[in-house]
């Protein structure tokens, strides 16, 4: 278990680190995808399973689509730059595709099958989804649906927002320049 | 579930939050600043998560987690609708190219 905490402790502490230091931005959108799902990792360690799982779909569906969607349309000129792959990287992610490859077949002929059903029992013994939904149901109610109507009018401000330069692009950008 | 000490958690959110400040200041691009609020978002998270460990029966804190995820969620997709808006105006993102516009 302390190990596992020190693998997604030393994946968040690198990957967070060098956002710090990488020039390309899309480089850092994905090393922010790696900093969330080791995050998710340690939400694990410390029991929040549901959230676990709510923050891979969240960050990594949701937010990090979103923010390289924003990098896309705003960075049309820097990414024809980037080269996109040569010799030395297409060897490299060779290498570790094989070694990831042979770490989950050893795993998988570890597996004991017995050991696998009694640790899912106790997992799903364990589990905190159930007390997430029934105090989202009952003591946390009104919280729960103002955060719905909210998600909803952020949906559309946004929309709105978005939609805004379709509207009069060329006088926005004449009176600019 | 509970073998690893609360201060470990701690001294790794107290980094991750540090880092996303850092982020914040240092960057110029609004997108990068963007991540680093983020980051700091989630090291709050991780404290509530692991607070919430030491009382069983009420899970308060994951509640309070999952609140921050939604909310984090909803001011993502309008900051970056703020972004698209103001590179549509500008035609840049960088905070020192934006400040010449404040008047």
């Amino acid at each position: 278990m302390i190990l596992l905490f020190y693998l997604f402790s030393f994946f968040i502490v690198a990957s967070s680190g060098a956002i710090l230091f990488v020039k390309n931005i899309v480089h850092c959108a994905f090393l922010l995808m790696i900093t969330m799902l080791s995050i998710s990792g340690i939400f694990i360690l410390a029991g929040a399973d549901f959230l676990a799982i709510a923050q891979i779909m969240i960050y990594i569906g949701g937010i990090l689509i979103l923010i390289l969607f924003g990098i896309m349309l705003t960075q049309r000129n820097n990414i024809n730059q980037v080269p996109i792959s040569n010799f030395r990287t297409s060897i490299t992610s060779i290498l570790i595709i094989g070694l990831v490859f042979t770490m989950l077949i050893t795993i998988i002929f570890k597996l004991d099958s017995e050991s696998l059903i009694n640790q899912r029992q106790e997992l799903i013994a364990s589990s905190s989804i159930s007390q997430i939904g029934f105090l989202l149901m009952t003591q946390n109610l009104i919280a729960f649906e103002l955060i719905g109507i909210l998600l909803m009018v952020a949906l559309m401000g946004a929309a709105m927002i978005a939609a805004q330069f379709q509207d009069k692009p060329i006088h926005a950008n004449s009176s600019h320049e | 579930m509970n073998e690893i000490p609360t201060t470990y958690f701690l001294f790794l959110a107290a980094f991750l939050f540090s880092i996303g400040l850092a982020i914040v200041i240092s960057k110029k691009n609004i997108i990068l600043i963007l991540m680093g609020i983020e980051l700091m978002l989630n090291a709050g998270n991780i404290n509530l998560v692991v607070f919430s460990r030491s009382d069983t029966s009420m899970i308060q804190g994951q509640l309070l987690a999952l609140f921050v995820l939604i909310i984090a969620a909803i001011e993502a997709s309008i900051a970056l609708a703020l972004v698209v808006l103001i590179y549509k105006h500008f035609n840049t993102l960088e905070l020192d190219e934006l400040n010449k516009y404040k008047n």
